[in-house]
């Protein structure tokens, strides 16, 4: 089998290179790699990790996006048109449109793609990077039925590198052509020129029994949230004073739940009582009240009990039903609706509501039969696919109606001159669905109409910041919980996130533990259709539930497909291994989770989308089933991750189906009774938490504090960074790759984009600039570009059109008598734009824009007069030079330029700084190169940390990476500081001891400024440095004077608006414990908002130039100075009829 | 008049099976089926939890039959020790288009049957109905054991058979009515102008019924088919069904692979 796969993937290898993504995985499957080589014994221990770069080739780190966004375009969007396939006329019955198919960016004619705009032009010219949406359909043209192919409704924004996009499977060099960097992940959207990603948002799974216990309140409460494709609702089976209820929405109170059984048909009090307790006395004692209920309201037929229902429905309805068909319909559809009862049946509706029931006894019964909601298996994550689904769906919806009223509208003339023709009005509404699809997605506002629902902050920024924070966002989950509430258990870190979700990576603050972030290794499942399963269960033993009946039911284990019960098994060992073994076999999809629940009795089968799994090897009687002869294999390139599934070695297992196995960390751990091992141990971290070297030896906060570091270090961004034009870019001149790596670092090509530089650390005390974590740089490696980097800043301007054909032009340079430029025009060119190269400083102009005085009145000759200059001026503390000016069209034909400024900054006081282990600092002091300790060689450091920031922080990581990068130095190598695992530190202090250094990494050294050895010895070696975004220049802020606020004509706020410096509360409080009223009396008003009022002193109110508006006098006018803001709240009150009076005496008596 | 007799032989042959107790005989079903189609592997693994006790040779027949499985969900399985009897039936209507079959059981009066009650609050009430919906199967099929030989019959639908106290209903109807005449208030005695409009097209699209409630409306306007109810015919079915599968034999069409290939 092994061989025949083997050979299989050799006669297919040939097109696989071809569009082979990456060779940098390549690079890591070839025969000699890390020293390693082909003849080398293969260590199965060891080398299994092999899997991980495998899997990666083939998932990616963003596969979950296009996962899911391919199947919506190629699956979910034939299902939504199926759904929605025909448009009836109410006007003419003959009259019908149905449509076919749907494609995107493909014509059924063509076997190519449709030519798009590529995505780098879409972000330089503003434009929404999207194809067409296609469908095929039919319809009646008077007694005609005709077909028509390829009309275009709209046009759809296209994730990049999915399967509709033009950079789909594209190699490094058609990447390069079209501009694009081939190591950008994709998975986001191009809309009106931004990248926009659509989070990962985690929701609580759907149809699912979730069960609850409030034990103060006495509470049990079974839950579920139905979700179809037509509506959303949630159930309730609750707890009231011991009895059960029935609670929804639109049912106006809560049903005891013996009626809701007998309205769905099972009558027989013996039948409830069998179906929801079996035959369990305890559970029986606990329910049987539950049937005098339904007696005392003399309820005993079902069409009493769906009268009784019906009478209680608070729906609003255009048709008027009676009682009984209300309570038909509340049964069959509104409550747990996503069984929906088409016929006459409603006994699986009434099993459903029957285990709702038992579920709470259960509970009821004993308290730990409740579910965890914050468990990682009752959570399912919504991707971009779905909710572009649910709102294409909504659109479509609102196309066809619109569609269909402008169809009718034609219709119902009576006599028309000629047939008519549908297709003629679909276009009318095409517009829609594009813009309801740019819309949503630029402002992240999702609402759809039929679920009611609107949601905010969907889609973010890509943000460009580093290659590991743009990383970082696709990555990352956000929780619909509240941020504000002070919950701690949906923050806390779950054991069933091992593997999952990133132990690492969270923010601190607000949303700590409420964002999260995908482990390496891991697979977000999309739908998969329930009725093969269904099928297939049949087949291998499970019996029909139809067919059992209620004293049987309880006897046996269950078997749930998406929380439903279908049937129920004798054997559920036997089944599950049954249905395990089909899907090893590749018989079924490999995402399809199947685990026992032995509390509940229960095998529950799971094919719905959004459970987040991972792979995993199987074990099988004690021994790895994968051996070094599918290793060898594998890193000759012969075999691919998926072979390894096909070949039933490793499977995918979701949180559930995880809970039910026996998983071994290493290979030497395997027991008989185990039955998977790990892959790799370090893929329990994330993406950017695996940047850390050694984390496994710091303090947990630390490594959660790199994470949210490691996204705002500057870097390299793309391969394609020059030739972007983003609002703000930070670039770092020469970023290293990190001495120390980790696996991970390879994996997701850090090495080729880093962002940071590695430093020579002393870690030692010098002059007092170095308190408080606090860092002294070496003036000499600044010189040499140590820290160096580049911010870019990008000025849109847009020449507007006017309705009266006038336009925004840009005007020529000014020149002055001896016929140069004007000082604010030095850098302009003779066109009136920035020059590229030019200096632009403070009050200099780039854009000589001017806009028409007179833009709505008809146009009346005479142009040079009729312009206003608005130029766009350079305002900044420091100069920049122009790096690039563009000039363009965008999606409405109006004239687009771009000017990008750049600066290039060297470190200074005050610049933040960061090592991979959460230990921030600024640099507190620039020191000569002379003046700084060297050692025997006559090194100096780059950076001085004091040693004081070890003990509490207790990174020990750092001191690790340390030795490892200094080892690494002398040795020529690069060292691997890999979660778990990594070079040891007994090798590395082998290395230093034979290359004549102390073992412990620790140096002589000598005082740079007296020329003495210093006392102790020094640690000292290369750490990777990181700086961060936070630069003194884009935060340096003072002010004498400057713009105050209309209102309260205090200063403005914030450094963008020239802003004052605030004496806040706390501040305020200090200077009247000090005594200073002056002081105050100059902070708080003088120097603020000084305002003279007239107050008269009869009245008390305020009047106006030396008169009282009220006293109609100016004989006791007073002049005196108070803040506006005071003046401002008198008289607000005196508009909600207060009057405040003042009191005037004389502060110093004669 | 064949179509009903042959359902008539299946509420006949169901009879036994109920005897026996619907759940095991359903697994018996199942087990056999193993035996069948399960290669040897499959089965000396779960030897141990199911072994093989023997191997029975298999008939397939009935092809012509309507088998409608009923299950007695309220009919207790033991009553004294004893297994319960079959219930006598009276009378037996069924509605083909909503496969909805309804069966009168007479109520046995001899024990803890309050006759009075009955005759003052429910107009003397001699049956219990039960009511049930068949359910279509493609999966079951229906077993008997001649000459340790296994014949199965293939099971069209099955229903599960509950009481439907329709004589509460009716009274409880009634009732209503009267309450309706009785509390008729002036208002709703005056006279009133009607205005008649005529209605347009379009609202009859929307007040169409959908789902359950048009399948409760299909099932109401439908006429009822009385059928007669015969016992004692299950040797006769027997033999038509041996004779049958006699005439010809059972091949595989299909190789192991195949067969689960095409199940999935």
């Amino acid at each position: 089998m092994l061989k025949s796969a083997i050979k299989k993937r050799k006669t297919t290898s040939g097109v696989e290179h071809t569009h082979g993504k990456d060779e940098n995985f390549e690079a890591l499957l070839k025969p000699v790699f890390k020293g390693k080589k082909l003849t080398d014994e293969i260590n199965t221990a060891e080398d299994k990790w092999n899997l991980l770069p495998a899997f990666l080739k083939v998932k990616g780190l963003v596969k979950q996006h296009l996962d899911s966004f391919n199947y919506f375009v190629d699956d979910d969007l034939k299902k939504i048109i199926q759904a929605n396939q025909l448009i009836l006329s109410d006007v003419d019955p003959e009259f019908y449109l149905k449509y076919v198919d749907i494609r995107i960016g493909k014509k059924s004619s063509s076997s190519a793609r449709d030519y798009l705009t590529p995505p780098h032009e879409c972000r330089l010219r503003d434009m929404t990077y999207s194809a067409p949406i296609y469908v095929d359909i039919e319809y009646t043209r008077g007694r005609n039925i005709i077909m028509h192919k390829d009309v275009e409704i709209g046009r759809m924004p296209i994730m990049l590198r999915s399967n509709k996009c033009i950079l789909y499977d594209a190699d490094e060099k058609t990447m390069a052509k079209l501009n694009e960097c081939p190591l950008d992940p994709g998975g986001y959207f191009i809309v009106n020129g931004t990248e926009k990603v659509i989070l990962v948002q985690e929701q609580l799974s759907k149809n699912r029994i979730i069960v609850e216990a409030d034990s103060k309140k006495d509470i049990v409460q079974a839950s579920v949230t139905s979700s179809t494709h037509e509506r959303k609702s949630k159930t309730y089976v609750v707890t009231k004073n011991g009895k059960i209820y029935l609670k929804h929405n639109s049912i106006a109170e809560e049903i005891p739940i013996v009626v809701v059984l007998k309205a769905c048909g099972i009558i027989s009090e013996l039948e409830v009582m069998q179906l929801v307790c079996g035959n369990d006395s305890s559970y029986q004692d606990i329910f049987a009240v539950n049937l005098e209920e339904a007696s005392k309201l003399n309820i005993y037929t079902q069409q009493q009990a769906l009268e009784y229902i019906g009478a209680k429905v608070k729906t609003m309805r255009r048709q008027k039903l009676s009682t009984l068909q209300e309570g038909i319909e509340a049964i069959a559809t509104t409550v747990v609706a996503h069984l929906t009862v088409e016929a006459l049946d409603f006994r699986e509706k009434a099993l459903y509501m029957a285990m709702m029931t038992r579920r709470v006894v259960m509970a009821i019964h004993n308290p730990k039969m409740v579910d965890d909601r914050d468990y990682v298996g009752n959570k399912r994550l919504e991707l971009a696919g779905q909710l572009i689904s649910l709102l294409f769906e909504d659109l479509f919806k609102k196309f066809n109606s619109d569609f269909k009223a402008s169809i009718d509208k034609v219709l119902k003339k009576p006599n028309r001159a000629m047939e008519y023709d549908a297709l003629l009005s679909i276009n009318v509404h095409s517009n829609n669905i594009t813009s309801g699809l740019n819309r949503a997605i630029s402002t992240g506002n999702w609402s759809l109409k039929r679920f009611k629902m609107e949601r905010a902050g969907v889609t973010h920024v890509l943000s460009r910041l580093s290659y590991i924070s743009a990383l970082g966002m696709m990555t990352r989950i956000s929780s619909q919980f509240e941020k504000s509430r002070k919950v701690s258990g949906p923050r806390a870190l779950q054991p069933s996130q091992f593997g999952m979700l990133c132990t690492a990576d969270t923010p601190e603050g607000e949303a700590c533990g409420l964002v999260k972030n995908l482990a390496l290794m891991t697979h977000i499942t999309t739908d998969y259709d329930e009725e093969p399963i269904k099928k297939l269960c049949y087949v291998i033993g499970v019996e029909d539930i139809t067919m059992i009946d209620s004293s049987s039911l309880h006897m046996n284990y269950g078997v749930y497909l998406n929380g439903t019960l279908i049937g129920v098994t004798r054997y559920a060992n036997k089944f599950v291994t049954q249905f395990r073994n089909l899907r090893r076999s590749g018989k079924i999809s490999e995402f399809i989770s199947i685990h026992t629940n032995t509390h509940q009795k229960a095998v529950q089968i799971a094919t719905d989308g959004g459970r987040i799994c991972r792979p995993l090897i199987i074990v099988s009687e004690g021994k790895s089933r994968v051996t070094a002869e599918h290793l060898a294999p594998l890193m000759n390139g012969e075999l691919v991750f998926d072979d390894f599934l096909k070949l039933g070695l490793v499977e995918y297992l979701d949180v559930n189906e995880e809970n039910d196995s026996f998983i071994a960390l290493y290979e030497k751990d395997i027991t008989p009774a185990s039955t998977h091992l790990e892959i790799e141990p370090f893929t329990v971290l994330g993406a950017v938490a695996g940047l850390i070297p050694y984390p496994h030896h710091n303090q947990s906060p630390r490594n959660t504090y790199q994470c949210a570091m490691g996204k705002q270090a500057i870097g390299a961004i793309a391969y394609n960074q020059f030739k972007r034009i983003d609002t703000l870019l930070y670039l770092m001149i020469y970023p290293q790759q990190p001495m120390v790596k980790t696996k991970t670092i390879e994996l997701i090509d850090y090495d080729k984009l880093p962002a940071g530089q590695n430093a020579t650390v002393a870690v030692m005390s010098y002059s007092g600039y170095d308190i408080e974590d606090a860092l002294v740089l070496n003036k000499a490696s600044i010189d040499r570009g140590f820290g160096r980097c580049e911010t870019r800043r990008k000025t849109t301007t847009i020449l507007k059109r006017y309705p009266n054909h006038t336009q925004d032009i840009i005007g020529g340079m000014r020149v002055d008598e001896k016929g140069e430029p004007i000082w604010q025009h030095k850098s302009l060119g003779p066109d009136g734009l920035g020059e590229v190269g030019m200096k632009v400083e403070s009050g200099q102009i780039y854009v000589n824009k001017s806009i028409p005085l007179n833009s709505t009145e008809p146009f009346s000759g005479d142009a040079s007069s009729q312009f206003k200059e608005t130029p766009v001026i350079y305002r900044a503390p420091e100069a920049s030079h122009i790096d690039q000016v563009m000039m363009s069209v965008s999606d409405n034909d109006q004239a687009l330029i771009k000017v990008l400024l750049r600066q290039n900054r060297r470190p200074e006081l005050g610049d933040k700084f960061s090592s991979r282990h959460g230990q921030k600092g600024v640099c507190g002091i620039i020191v000569k190169q002379e003046d700084l300790p060297f050692n025997d060689d006559g090194i100096s450091p780059d950076i001085i940390m004091n040693p004081h920031g070890f003990p509490s922080r207790m990174t020990v990581g750092k001191m690790i990476e340390l030795i490892s990068g200094k080892a690494g130095v002398l040795n020529g190598s690069l060292e691997y500081g890999t979660c778990f695992g990594g070079s040891k530190l007994e090798d590395m202090s082998k290395i230093l001891v034979d290359q004549g250094f102390n073992y412990s990494g620790k140096d002589m050294l000598y005082s740079g400024i007296t020329g003495e050895c210093l006392q102790a010895y020094i640690f000292f070696g290369p750490i990777y440095y990181q700086k961060l975004k936070h630069m003194v220049l884009d935060k340096m802020h003072a002010r004498a004077r400057g713009p105050r606020a209309v209102l309260t004509r205090q200063p403005t706020e914030g450094r963008s608006r020239d802003g004052g410096l605030r004496l806040g509360e706390m501040e305020r409080d200090c200077v009247i414990a000090y005594g200073a009223s002056q002081l105050l009396l100059e902070r708080l008003m003088i120097s603020s908002d000084a305002f003279e009022v007239d107050v008269c002193n009869s009245c008390g109110l305020m009047g106006y130039s030396g008169w009282c508006t009220t006293c109609k006098s100016a004989e006791n006018v007073i002049k005196m100075s108070i803040p506006y803001a005071a003046k401002l709240l008198f008289q607000e009150l005196l508009s909600m009829n207060i009057a405040p009076r003042l009191k005037l005496d004389d502060m110093f008596q004669e | 008049m064949s179509e009903n007799e042959n359902k008539l032989f299946v509420a006949e042959e169901e009879e036994d099976v109920v005897l026996e107790g619907n759940a095991v005989q359903e697994v018996e079903i199942e087990d056999i089926r193993m035996i069948d189609e399960d290669d040897d592997e499959v089965n000396s693994d779960v030897c141990d939890l199911d072994p093989i006790v023997k191997e029975i040779p298999l008939n397939f027949g009935g092809k012509d039959e309507n088998l409608h499985i009923f299950q007695y969900i309220n009919k207790l399985r033991l009553v004294n020790h004893k297994p319960s009897e079959h219930p006598p039936i009276s009378a037996a209507r069924y509605k083909t288009k909503s496969a909805l079959w309804e069966i009168d059981v007479p109520l046995d009066s001899k024990a803890f049957f309050n006759e009075d009650k009955a005759k003052e609050n429910w107009n003397g009430v001699e049956v219990q109905t039960l009511k049930g919906v068949g359910v279509d199967n493609t999966s079951q099929y229906a077993a008997f054991m001649e000459d340790n030989q296994a014949y199965l019959v293939p099971v069209k639908t099955t229903t599960q058979l509950k009481p439907f106290f329709k004589y509460i209903d009716a009274v409880n109807l009634k009732k209503k009515q009267e309450e309706s005449k009785l509390n008729a208030t002036p208002a709703s005695q005056r006279a009133q102008v009607v205005t008649m409009s005529v209605k347009s097209v379009n609202d009859a699209s929307q007040n169409r019924l959908t789902g359950s409630l048009l399948a409760h409306k299909v099932a109401d306007e439908e006429i009822q088919t009385d059928l007669n109810w015969a016992e004692n015919t299950v040797s006769q079915f027997r033999e038509s069904v041996i004779k049958e599968s006699s005439e010809s034999t059972v091949k595989p069409v299909e190789s192991h692979e195949e067969y689960i290939n095409h199940l999935i």
